[in-house]
């Protein structure tokens, strides 16, 4: 496997806010996603990968095998972005912005980033602010994939999109991962649909990176048990946390292997379920 | 397929960025506004041509200038593939361009307001070059550092605005901003210290934190006094005078001044990115 993306950060302190023991890595063809609660520190982590926060001491980050401390300019060559607030003047077209920009980067193919303009149906000539949020994600990717990246960072990409362009753009993020050239960071809010596409997950809580992992494998740790409230106390030492409706009760345990009363329901859970018993402080950092 | 890029090529670039945003920036209501201070200045010098006092329209003028067109950088300027040197190539390029662009949009809007008043251009261009030039080449000295720190796609004055550092909803976009629901690490209330708390290091940056800022309040006082208050006090008398042509390379050593404090100020923010600069074979090629 070929690793696009390696992050070790020790520690960031900023503005009250702190990262602590961020480490991971993306690998070429897959899709890894970054979730986690608002606040988590996803866009601080994100804006430190794509440098434009600085990189604490000890800390450094490989893009395409370059240092983003050592060698900023070589790492940012393999790296493509497509953010949700767009960093591209929104007065200036396409062709223009392509036309300006493109250039700096060493790789960059104007006659692929025609093509791909075409294919992802993007007016040329219109200027960037009168095209539709789902064009402008598609822009982006377009000119990430034309200066020939390796490593793309998504920050909420298909946040705003309607479900119909998401899909279009999901389709498109797999068409760039079968080259098994490029891989993906991508962090959204839209977890559930992100499970069912991501390889691999990263997560994190006020700062800490509680797991860093396949996404079957994250999953697959886990199970959800459903079922009356009174049968709960006989696995009580099994359940990390629960959640309380008026008829039902649900609980997660530890997939250890272990059977489960057959009274009550069993099932795999959800990354949105993770992500409230990571909320609920119950799920913690290691058990994966 | 290897570019090089040279600082022939940078400037071509951002000629053509610089055409491209005159032709936009002067279309809908940042148009109307230059517009707006065409007439303004038409005013200022049919009233000039009048009275004893000569044109000080130019300094209104070319605040609202300034404040009508920032520089718009954003996060590009450290999402490009640069290196530390050739950021602050680019930077260079970025803010000379735009000092052309807002002098050349300057120009016409003289230009037009001198057309329709009478008053002759060139005693407008002789008070623009003894006068207002000072102003705009500090200013630009000013955004060198807002583009430098800035890393949204706002207008650069946020960053050098406490006005609008303060504000909330810049708080909430940016990053690193404060979020309700997450519990933070409360940082140790700041309390400046006293001199004798002070380390030598921290004596040396304090220093040069103060001769920085008395330089800019000194070269904002010099400018002011040029374009605004020596005209106004001592009118057409004081054109030709010692007053005036002294003041004149007052302000502009001011001004240069003024744009080195902010040069270096910028030079340490992009050199706080850490590269080596060096130059390597990339991937992908």
């Amino acid at each position: 496997m070929n690793t696009v993306l390696e992050v070790k950060i020790p520690r960031l302190q900023r503005d009250g806010f702190a990262l602590n023991e961020i480490e991971f890595h993306v690998e070429a063809g897959y899709l890894t996603a970054l979730l986690g609660v608002n606040g988590a520190g996803k866009t601080t982590l994100l804006s430190v990968i794509s440098g434009l926060l600085p990189l604490p001491e000890n800390a450094d980050v490989m893009i395409g095998g370059y240092s983003l401390r050592e060698n900023e300019r070589e790492a940012k060559e393999c790296m493509g972005f497509v953010f949700d607030d767009s960093p591209f003047d929104e007065g200036m077209s396409a062709l223009l912005t392509g036309d300006m920009y493109g250039p700096y980067y060493r790789n960059w193919d104007r006659a692929k980033y025609l093509e791909l303009l075409e294919r992802f149906e993007i007016p040329k000539k219109r200027i960037l602010r009168k095209l539709s949020k789902g064009m402008k994600m598609k822009f982006q990717l377009a000119f990430a994939l034309s200066h020939g990246a390796t490593f793309l960072i998504m920050d909420e990409p298909a946040a705003s999109l309607d479900p119909v362009f998401r899909d279009e753009f999901m389709e498109v993020l797999s068409e760039v991962l079968e080259g098994e050239e490029c891989g993906i960071l991508l962090s959204s809010q839209l977890v559930s649909e992100l499970e069912a596409k991501a390889d691999y997950t990263v997560m994190l809580h006020e700062g800490e990176q509680m797991f860093s992992n396949s996404t079957e494998q994250i999953l697959d740790r886990f199970l959800l048990v459903r079922g009356r409230y009174e049968l709960f106390p006989y696995m009580k030492s099994r359940i990390l946390g629960e959640r309380l409706s008026e008829y039902t009760a649900e609980g997660i345990i530890l997939n250890d292997g272990d059977p489960v009363r057959l009274d009550l329901e069993c099932v795999r859970p959800t990354m949105e379920d993770l992500m409230y018993y990571v909320k609920q402080g119950v799920v913690k950092k290691g058990m994966v | 397929m290897e570019q090089r890029r040279s600082f022939g090529e940078y400037f071509l670039f951002l000629v053509r960025e610089g055409m491209f945003r005159l032709r936009r920036e002067l279309w809908g209501w940042r148009g109307l506004a230059a517009l707006v201070t065409a007439v303004y200045m038409v005013i200022d010098l049919l009233g000039a041509m009048e009275s004893d006092r000569i044109t000080m329209g130019q300094g209104m003028a070319v605040v609202w200038l300034v404040v009508l067109f920032p520089p718009r950088m954003g996060k590009l300027l450290y999402l490009l593939p640069f290196s530390k040197k050739e950021r602050v190539h680019y930077l260079m390029m970025y803010l000379f361009t735009y000092l052309v662009f807002q002098i050349f949009v300057f120009f016409l809007v003289g230009a037009g307001a001198c057309l329709i008043s009478g008053y002759s251009y060139l005693e407008w261009l002789r008070f623009f070059f003894c006068c207002t030039l000072q102003f705009l080449i500090m200013y630009s000295g000013i955004m060198v550092y807002a583009v430098a720190v800035q890393k949204e796609q706002k207008d650069a004055y946020t960053w050098v605005t406490p006005f609008y550092r303060n504000v909330d909803w810049q708080q909430d976009d940016t990053v690193g901003g404060i979020h309700e629901d997450c519990k933070r690490e409360q940082e140790p209330e700041k309390r400046k210290k006293k001199r004798t708390e002070l380390t030598e290091e921290e004596w040396e940056t304090r220093k040069k934190e103060l001769w920085f800022n008395g330089v800019t309040v000194i070269g904002v006082i010099v400018a002011a006094f040029q374009v605004y208050i020596g005209p106004v006090f001592f009118g057409k008398g004081w054109f030709g005078t010692w007053g005036f042509w002294g003041g004149t390379v007052l302000a502009y050593v001011c001004a240069v001044l003024v744009v080195y404090v902010y040069w270096n100020r910028a030079w340490e923010e992009i050199h706080k990115k850490g590269n080596s600069g060096k130059e390597e074979r990339v991937c992908n090629s």
